[in-house]
């Protein structure tokens, strides 16, 4: 945990892309190879790839679709990620997702007569404290009794997955009765994310707009004003952090309000009926921001990554354990929850039975791609959803299994795991050891 | 555990997963030799995926037919979750297929929906019949899907010849089955089940309980073994896990069984000792059929039903009990079968 004391010495830019280097030649070596395979079991790799790179981006509502599937895993990444910064490995993403889309839904569902605002606020609270709940338990655990957190987080996991199913199912309390499937009722419309393609009809009136535009610059001015007074700028003149402020938060609430009234002119994902991008992706990475905000910036924060990089240290200067392993989980839990929250009011709107989707699992690899660096959870989601989302179309156009593409994030994660691999074929010098302490020992 | 040992740990599991990937079976099979402008057909399986032993797997065995008869040019994605249907369609339907095809009642909205956008590509979806869900629902679809068949299979006919089956093996005069929830499909298998036990022995008891669940395997043991202590020396298991709990519980106290939609002796090894015979729905054929239509421009809107005379529905070979069924019962089951076939019997079931 040495790079957070000098962070400020380096420009941040600079470090992240030092910190870039190994990542991207990683996941270049990890096609080279996945290409090997492929030819070596007599397959096209050219073919394939060009099926993966239209299948990801290029096709009718390929990007779309790529940044639909990259929305969960930036979630579930942060909350991996969060996790590990405090030395604690939440293994029960997948579950505490469950439990974030059961807890959205019912709210959803069940609250009516509320404006949209409130009501999806609501939903998504649910989802964010239901997950909470779901990963404290464990965090308190092993907090107060030492029990080891993989291991619960583990069995909640189970608790989760067949709690949905039997809510869920033929018989449970939750499904649709009218429905002949297993499937939970849809939400009412105030609890729906929008998609884009709900966006015009939604702007329509000049006042909804108005307030869009609003909110957009209130969060502007804040953000850009503490940002301003970070870089420690005077408080004369027009670098004054408050009239920088108010002109971005201005200039942005009235790009805003324009964009918003041309929607339907601009077209595409704003019109096409079929395309499922939802404002989830970008709330994705306003939360990522603000998750590397907090660790970063906060008193919390820096409590947290002090427990993960040594509970006797943190808890000689002061530093409650119990606490921090309670509320990293707590938070860490909260982020799966809204990821399930997010995924299931923007995509779905109910849930069905048999919902799994292995985001959970699966985002570990990302948090670790990341190194858990939550604004490097953002480009390594991306991969992952693009990789996840051009399989199909791979296996389709060039008879591919997709599974190959399991091996391609196996050999991501291997070059990731033991960087001396990639920085040995290609004579890269190991920049400082910016070593993350993943985990403790088994209790 | 230390970052080495974690290390040491995801290495050890990516070196497995390799393995595991390495050993694996091709999941596409070596296209057939295309004619000049082959039909392209996509099946875009539930969750399941094209091993799960049922519907999924059938219905590629199906396409697979297809390829090797038809010489179409076939291939599946399998839905990795809910959430996937709606774009695993759109992969296909971009690609340009001609045909596409869904499974599992799951999929009934997506399929709609898609359906609405692609007017031009054929539609067939298993078990999924687009209609009213209650008497004088407006039917959100009806008026405009005119490019979706529904696979749907006749359950009533094959429990007809199950029951026909069962009543003449019993020795009790009780026969029973252990039924998932009361949904059309499963209230046909049951109505043809006692009516065909009632052809061959008009005094014979047909007990029958539906549960509202397909997995609960716990209730239908109980309600097996509750039937069997009534008498009953035939189990008929009807509703996914839950039926599978009242052919253990025959296998259990040493009664017959009769499986449902597969030849369960194959994929429930566990109960083959007390599987007389299942109740099956082919859907291979059904989809086979449904492509070949397709291919010459014969298949058309609708409901497309799969029954004992076009030989979508049928019982399972006896297997182990081929010695043990008299030729009576066979002779039975045989003078049954042409009958539901030629019209001349009916098994009682009225929607």
């Amino acid at each position: 945990m040495s790079n957070h004391n000098d962070f400020e010495k380096t420009s941040p830019w600079g470090l992240f892309l030092q910190q870039l280097i190994v990542p991207a030649l990683a996941v270049v070596t990890a096609l080279v190879l996945g290409a090997i395979i492929m030819w070596a079991t007599g397959n096209d790799p050219l073919v394939a790839y060009r099926g993966l790179l239209d299948g990801a981006f290029l096709k009718k509502r390929a990007l779309s679709e790529t940044l639909v599937a990259t929305t969960p895993y930036i979630f579930l990444g942060l909350a991996v990620a969060f996790g590990f910064k405090c030395g604690l490995f939440n293994i029960g993403a997948e579950g505490q997702f469950y439990i974030g889309q059961l807890a959205a839904v019912w709210v959803g569902y069940n609250v009516h007569g509320l404006p949209a605002i409130l009501h999806l606020t609501l939903a998504l609270g649910a989802a964010i404290v239901a997950g909470a709940i779901w990963s404290g338990i464990p965090g308190y655990l092993r907090a107060k009794l030492g029990s080891h957190e993989v291991i619960n987080t583990i069995m909640m996991n189970y608790i989760a997955i067949y709690l949905a199913d039997y809510l869920v199912g033929l018989s449970g309390p939750m499904r649709d009765p009218a429905s002949s499937a297993p499937q939970t009722p849809a939400v009412d419309a105030s609890a729906q994310l929008p998609r884009l393609s709900e966006l015009p009809a939604l702007m329509a009136s000049p006042v909804t707009r108005f307030t869009a535009a609003l909110l957009v610059a209130v969060f502007a001015f804040i953000v850009v004003r503490w940002w301003w007074q970070q870089r420690g700028n005077s408080l004369r003149g027009w670098r004054n952090p408050w009239v920088v402020g108010l002109i971005s938060a201005g200039g942005l609430g009235l790009i805003t309000y324009v964009f918003l009234s041309s929607l339907n002119r601009i077209g595409g994902p704003f019109t096409d009926r079929a395309d499922r991008l939802h404002l989830g992706f970008f709330l994705a990475i306003l939360v990522a921001v603000l998750v590397w905000w907090i660790l970063e910036k906060t008193t919390l924060g820096f409590e947290v990554r002090t427990v993960g990089a040594s509970p006797e240290a943190a808890e000689y200067a002061g530093i409650s354990i119990v606490r921090n392993f309670v509320l990293a989980m707590a938070i860490s839990g909260g982020l799966a929850g809204l990821a399930g929250g997010v995924e299931v009011l923007g995509l779905e709107r109910n849930v069905k039975s048999f919902f799994s989707a292995g985001y959970g699992f699966d985002s570990i690899a990302v948090a670790l791609l990341a190194n858990n660096n939550p604004l490097g959870i953002i480009p390594a989601g991306f991969l992952f959803g693009a990789l996840r989302n051009g399989a199909d179309l791979m296996e389709l156009r060039a008879g591919v299994s997709k599974q190959i593409i399991l091996v391609v994030q196996a050999l991501v994660l291997m070059f990731i795991a033991a960087p001396v691999i990639i920085r040995k074929l290609y004579r890269i010098r190991a920049i400082r050891e910016e070593g993350v302490q993943l985990t403790r020992g088994w209790g | 555990m230390s970052r080495s040992a974690l290390v040491k740990v995801i290495t050890f599991l990516i070196a497995a997963s390799i393995l595991l990937v390495a050993c694996a079976p091709a999941a596409t099979p070596a296209p057939a030799k295309p004619a000049a402008k082959a039909m392209k057909v996509g099946l875009v399986t539930d969750v399941g995926g094209v091993n799960d032993k049922s519907f999924n797997q059938s219905a590629w065995a199906g396409v697979q037919k297809a390829i090797q008869d038809l010489g179409v040019d076939g291939k599946f994605i399998e839905s990795k979750q809910v959430t996937d249907y709606e774009k695993n369609i759109d992969q296909f339907a971009t690609e340009g297929y001609d045909m596409i095809i869904t499974v599992g009642f799951l999929m009934g909205d997506a399929t709609a929906k898609k359906a609405q956008e692609y007017p031009n590509i054929k539609f067939a979806i298993i078990d999924f019949g687009y209609f009213p869900a209650k008497a004088g629902d407006p039917d959100p679809y009806k008026t405009n899907l005119t490019n979706v068949t529904s696979l749907l299979f006749s359950e009533d006919q094959v429990g007809y010849l199950a029951g026909t089956l069962a009543a003449c093996m019993s020795k009790s005069g009780v026969i029973g089955s252990v039924s998932g929830m009361e949904i059309p499909p499963v209230v046909r298998f049951v109505v043809g089940y006692q009516n065909g036990a009632k052809a061959v022995n008009p005094d014979i008891k047909a007990l029958n309980q539906y549960i509202p669940s397909f997995t609960d395997p716990a209730k239908g043991k109980e309600v097996g073994l509750s039937m069997i202590d009534q008498g009953a020396d035939v189990i008929f298991g009807v509703g996914g896990n839950t039926g599978n709990g009242g052919l253990l519980a025959a296998k259990e106290k040493g009664k017959m069984g009769i499986g449902v939609d597969v030849d369960q002796y194959l994929t429930y090894p566990e109960v083959k000792d007390a599987l007389i015979t299942s109740a099956m729905k082919n859907v291979d054929v059904a989809v086979f059929d449904a492509i070949k239509a397709a291919a010459d421009g014969s298949l058309e809107a609708g409901i497309r039903l799969s029954n004992v005379q076009n030989g979508g529905i049928g019982l399972a070979p006896f297997h182990d009990w081929d010695s043990k069924i008299s030729q009576d019962c066979k002779d039975k089951v045989a003078a049954a079968e042409k009958g539901l076939k030629d019209g001349s019997i009916s098994t009682g079931y009225t929607p």
